[in-house]
């Protein structure tokens, strides 16, 4: 009998444990995931304006890897802008703030390959939680 | 179509750079809100905010991802997204509006100026009129708006389940934060 209680203490202790876990865990890391798909920001621009809604249901939510031209970087936001094909939509890619040391010695202009969590689109594709990757990775 | 688009765009582009820049924007605007009570924090934040405005019209626009909301919990993400904004149905939240008293303020003029901006808010596909105090600030030269405002989930049809209903508050409070760029 006392076996039996101690084993439900213990099944109810490790419960609430992980409960208090679950409760408390962080959003997923994008920098620890891989990326769902690879596409650069001028593919990635044109998927979500010829058919906003087969590329949301594609891309939106999904980890990516875009590789683009740097059109303008906001350190202040830690945001960088991605040229597109199309002068009127880019990529907005919105970094951890603690990648900014990393954004601070780019230049527009530059290829880079940005990791993050494409959120759907506005004027441009945004993509959160990015960080910087280099291309063999 | 959309090339006709784009040349209308353009042209319009050039004839008011011509006449004075009166149009400005932002892709990185933040929202954020609050939603806890006592027994709970619930907050969010979303740094990719798009905004609009045109300071010959009064005409003032902002659009948001839902999905660009981030949460210090991973699952308080997770049901906001899936279970109150429903954002794989509804991916945007939006507001479309004017400057009820666009003559009080100088964009030109280094200041804060405390204005009113009166239109339609967009939340989980609901639309309503809304009228919310604001502050346009100068510095320098440059544009930035800010505003606190309330919503109440009642209005936009967000039900909160009863289990949860001491945890998460039933008004919302919105807090906008833009710096502009002349388009």
């Amino acid at each position: 009998m006392k076996r039996i209680f101690i084993f439900l203490a213990v099944v109810v202790l490790a419960g609430g444990l992980y409960g208090i876990y679950l409760f408390n865990k962080k959003p997923a890391d994008t920098r620890e995931e891989t990326a769902d798909f690879e596409i650069s920001a001028t593919d990635l621009v044109k998927a979500f304006s010829s058919d906003e809604e087969t590329a949301t249901k594609k891309y939106v939510d999904k980890i990516l890897m875009v590789t683009g031209q740097i059109k303008e970087i906001n350190i202040t936001s830690s945001t960088l802008f991605l040229e597109s094909a199309d002068p009127l939509a880019n990529v907005t890619c919105s970094f951890y703030g603690d990648e900014n040391a990393k954004l601070k010695k780019l230049q527009s202009g530059e290829i880079v390959h940005v990791k993050g969590k494409c959120t759907g689109k506005l004027m441009d594709v945004v993509m959160n939680n990015c960080s910087l990757n280099n291309i063999n990775q | 179509m959309p090339r006709l688009t784009l040349i209308i765009i353009l042209f319009f582009g050039f004839v008011t750079n011509a006449i004075g820049q009166t149009r400005y924007f932002t892709k990185t605007g933040t929202i954020s809100f609050k939603a806890g009570t006592s027994l709970e924090d619930i907050d969010a934040i979303n740094k990719s905010v798009t905004s609009i405005f045109d300071l010959s019209t009064g005409q003032i626009e902002f659009a948001v991802l839902i999905k660009g909301f981030e949460f210090k919990r991973g699952l308080m993400q997770e049901h906001f997204n899936e279970n109150y904004m429903e954002s794989e149905k509804f991916p945007k939240s939006t507001f479309k509006g004017k400057f009820e008293d666009l003559a009080k303020i100088n964009f030109k003029k280094d200041g804060t100026y405390l204005t009113m901006v009166k239109g339609i808010l967009e939340i989980h596909n609901v639309k309503k009129e809304v009228q919310v105090p604001g502050t346009i600030k100068v510095v320098g030269g440059v544009i930035s708006s800010s505003a606190v405002f309330k919503v109440l989930l009642e209005d936009y049809e967000i039900k909160i389940p009863g289990a949860v209903k001491d945890k998460i508050s039933p008004t919302v409070e919105i807090e906008i934060d833009c710096t502009y760029k002349a388009l």
